[in-house]
């Protein structure tokens, strides 16, 4: 990443420029520290200056490449206020190499003793950290460790260790939250981190001699299966997920309560590992509710928006009831499911059915406008083969995409009209049916 | 973050000028040490945070767009620079426009500062890399 990082080490033979060149790295580095921890605890620099007994100017001064004229007794003061410690040591030149070639705001970033995770598993945020913040650096800088014990991310699924971040959203929904974003450095890596762990938490073979699953699992598991749902990695999980249906679910299914195997069956179809459970999805869209999930195929695919339990969760279930209800009346006027193959009559009974069905229409749109969500149906819908729930979710997707204004982010119902448009020009494809 | 790239700007006939201005003024060790940390440290750094901590300063009042690296020593180094400038690449390039001394609060060139905002529209109107060169270290 340094492309100069040979050239410097040859410009460092000469003594003159590696004294002036280390000098001035230590200037640097100490007045651009003393700034990323200041605004790293949310403080400004005449709070700072009131912390360690100095003027807003004197603490302005310091963090100015150029000043160089603190002393060790004033930096002292700074790192105690930060919570930090001060380390003076002296080093080998080839050691600023290293240094020099790592140097970013990240890499100056100290956590205070009270979020350093060595002491603290249950740490509470510091001064000007909110609890968010606090939880993310605390996932991201377990998710760095070589070696994770899968047992902190349970602790984390249960509730357990979590900063005051209210009632309003279950463990998954903050877990979520502190990973990388879109768009954002180590998405990718964390992500799949993330995945793993996952995987190795579900690995893990619960006490098999209780009668029931404990409370605690049972939740754990609930937001474990949640969070799978929304990972980009999410399918390392379908193999796992495959061998607790197999090894448990589908023998006792009692075990877990009916939220739970609602919770398990959205993983498995979101893992996209789900062709082991196309049996079940025939039983599903049979008249009978499924002997161990309690839940028809495309209710599973929205399943994990039942999760935040917040002002929307009435909304996100009038959308998902009035859909399942559309969906059903489609389907008993369509017949079986292997006359529903043409997307684009079910599309149009769709809409002849919600054009009459002002419910829908009225809908808060608020979740459907999350580009997680967006992605999350575009991913799932599109790559699949051609079932006949999927086009049924497509139909859906495209009349729901004309009642809502969606975030550019999204395009959802652009993006697939696009493509159907795309493929028609070039004469790929009669119907919807052959982008699937 | 990603690693900003460094270009020095050069004349019609292809001469990199801010090398050509390093040789005349015959840079001491120290000072291409100074010089080379700071670039180093600017391709490194958010941008805002290197205002911040007056690795660079400006822009400057006689040059929009213009900023200004200061180096402290015998003599007082100034290098003006700009960011990009194609607006692609604000967030990702910074250019090496004029080389100067400062002395009794007077540039060496006298016109450093208007010269280096007319090299910044020279860029601007010419094709990408014309009027440019990768960054040569002091």
């Amino acid at each position: 990443m340094f492309d100069s990082e040979d050239r410097l080490k040859d410009e460092l033979r000469d003594r003159e420029y590696r004294e002036a060149y280390a000098e001035e790295f230590l200037n640097t580095s100490i007045a651009t520290q003393v700034t990323v921890l200041r605004e790293q605890r949310g403080l400004t620099q005449e709070q700072l200056g009131k912390l360690v007994d100095m003027q807003q100017e004197g603490i302005s001064r310091i963090e100015r490449v150029g000043y160089g004229r603190w002393n060790i007794a004033t930096l002292r003061r700074i790192a105690h206020a930060f919570d930090a410690r001060l380390k003076v040591s002296i080093e080998t030149y080839s050691s600023l190499l290293e240094e020099a070639r790592q140097f970013s705001a990240k890499s100056l970033e100290r956590p205070s003793f009270s979020e350093d995770p060595a002491f603290h598993a249950n740490a509470e945020p510091g001064v000007g950290v909110p609890a968010e913040e606090f939880l993310r650096r605390q996932v991201c800088a377990w998710l760095s460790r070589a070696a994770r014990d899968p047992k902190q991310l349970g602790r984390w699924l249960q509730g357990l260790d979590l900063p005051p971040l209210g009632e309003a959203d279950e463990p998954y929904v903050h877990l979520w939250r502190s990973l990388p974003k879109e768009g954002e450095k180590d998405r990718e890596e964390f992500h799949l981190r993330m995945a793993l762990s996952l995987q190795a938490l579900l690995m893990e073979k619960p006490d098999r001699a209780e009668e029931q699953v404990s409370p605690e699992r049972e939740s754990m598991l609930r937001n474990l299966f949640q969070l799978a749902a929304l990972l980009k990695n999410r399918w390392l999980l379908g193999e796992p997920l495959k061998s607790i249906y197999e090894d448990s679910l589908a023998k006792e299914p009692e075990r877990l309560s009916r939220l739970t195997r609602e919770m398990f069956f959205a993983a498995a179809v979101h893992n996209q590992h789900s062709y082991w459970l196309l049996p079940e999805f025939e039983e599903m869209a049979g008249p009978k509710e499924h002997r161990v999930l309690p839940v028809t195929p495309w209710a599973a695919m929205t399943a994990p928006r039942h999760g935040p339990k917040n002002g929307r969760v009435d909304a996100m279930t009038r959308v998902v009831g009035a859909r399942e209800r559309c969906l059903w009346t489609v389907l008993e006027r369509g017949g079986q499911p292997e006359n529903m193959e043409d997307a684009r009559r079910v599309n149009r009974q769709l809409h002849k059915f919600f054009d009459s069905t002002a419910q829908i229409t009225s809908l808060d749109s608020e979740l459907w406008d999350q580009p997680i969500i967006g992605k999350e149906f575009i991913d799932t819908a599109l790559p699949s083969p051609p079932k006949w729930d999927m086009h049924a979710m497509y139909a859906f997707i495209r009349h729901y995409g004309q009642h809502i204004d969606l975030l550019p982010e999204v395009k959802l119902e652009r993006e697939l009209e696009s493509r159907v448009r795309e493929c028609e020009k070039q004469g790929e494809a009669k119907s919807v049916t052959d982008l699937m | 973050m990603i690693e900003k790239t460094l270009w020095d700007f050069r004349n019609a006939a292809g001469r990199n000028l801010i090398r050509q201005w390093a040789e005349q003024v015959g840079l001491t060790s120290r000072e291409r040490a100074h010089l080379n940390q700071r670039l180093d440290r600017l391709a490194q750094l958010d941008f805002r945070l290197a205002v911040h901590s007056d690795l660079v300063n400006g822009p400057l009042k006689r040059a929009a767009h213009v900023y200004k690296m200061r180096v402290f020593g015998d003599r007082a180094i100034r290098l003006l620079l700009c960011r990009g400038p194609h607006a692609d690449e604000m967030e990702t390039a910074f250019t090496l426009l004029v080389g100067a001394i400062e002395k009794s609060w007077k540039y060496h060139p006298a016109n450093a500062e208007e010269l280096a905002g007319l090299r910044r529209d020279e860029l601007l109107a010419a094709s990408r890399q014309s009027a440019r060169v990768n960054h040569v270290r002091f």
